[in-house]
């Protein structure tokens, strides 16, 4: 079962405020070496699904893991020099689908090599918080592309069952379960059940791997 | 290759000795040294049910895998 294909063209659209910035950004970079950049949550959206669909600033993660900070900074396109902006990352930060690299659209420019995610896997990211603005693009994607629909994204989300797992601390619980809900209500409106739509069948597709439960077979043995 | 300290497929040949003896058990009772083996192999750590498991679909039990557990250990596996 796919679920990713056929309703993402995955071009650029460089006229967009996120284009811009990114423009800018890469023509900062020092020539002399390779970057392996990757762009994830709103902007990507707004370059290749809708340039309508606005975000205060663009997310960035080098994909080796090098603190890009410092060459946004002397690029003046941090937050600190105000605007529209850069808010450099890591990989860690973009909480999505384990298949996200797999159905990513890579790009080669110049001495970049730039990576955007899939739709698909922007918006998974985006249930961590669900805010207004993460529902809008939701909202935008489904009607223009007719994507994600319900069964397609219960997929995935099974897929991504380890998103559903309770949080490390009390103080920041995880919102996924809860704002899965809300989405469904908001978007499909309907209901769903996380424990039995989402959870129970990843579980199983899980457990077929690790094969059957055996027998205790050295207490047998020893008898 | 590795010449030196304990062989790495231990756990592995121990499983299926276990598994072997419990194949064997179901043909006829186990002789003294046989079920001194089978109760060393039964508490040492390296062999696990699931190896012994691998095992004996490896040895080739096949389809009668279920009938084998219905009567070597009474379970509905």
């Amino acid at each position: 079962m796919t679920s990713t294909k056929n309703w993402w063209a995955g071009e650029i659209d460089w006229a967009t405020p996120a284009g811009e910035l990114l423009q800018k950004f890469l023509a900062s970079l020092p020539k002399h070496r390779s970057f392996h950049l990757t762009v994830y949550s709103s902007a990507p959206l707004q370059l290749t699904v809708d340039r309508q669909l606005m975000s205060g600033d663009v997310d960035l993660f080098s994909d080796d893991d090098e603190d890009l900070s410092a060459l946004v900074a002397a690029a003046k396109l941090d937050k600190l020099h105000g605007g529209f902006h850069l808010e450099p990352g890591f990989e860690l930060s973009f909480r999505t689908s384990p298949r996200w690299r797999q159905r990513a659209k890579t790009f080669q420019l110049g001495n970049v090599t730039l990576t955007l995610p899939h739709p698909l896997d922007n918006l998974l990211g985006k249930l961590n918080r669900l805010e207004a603005k993460d529902l809008k693009a939701f909202e935008r994607t489904h009607q223009l592309t007719g994507h994600p629909t319900p069964e397609e994204l219960k997929y995935e989300l099974q897929n991504a069952v380890d998103l559903f797992r309770p949080a490390f601390d009390k103080d920041s619980p995880n919102r996924y379960p809860e704002n899965t809900r809300r989405l469904w209500r908001e978007i499909f409106h309907s209901e769903i059940d996380i424990q039995r739509d989402i959870i129970e069948p990843a579980r199983a597709r899980r457990n077929q791997g690790y094969g059957e439960t055996p027998p205790e077979y050295k207490r047998a043995l020893g008898e | 290759m590795n010449r030196s300290g304990a062989r790495t497929d231990d756990a592995w040949r121990k499983s299926r000795l276990a598994a072997r003896l419990l194949l064997l058990r179901e043909s006829r009772p186990l002789r003294p040294r046989e079920q001194t083996l089978a109760r060393r192999l039964s508490s040492d750590a390296e062999v696990t049910n699931r190896l012994i498991q691998q095992a004996l679909y490896f040895l080739g039990i096949g389809s009668r895998k279920h009938d084998f557990d219905q009567k070597l250990v009474g379970r509905g596996n």
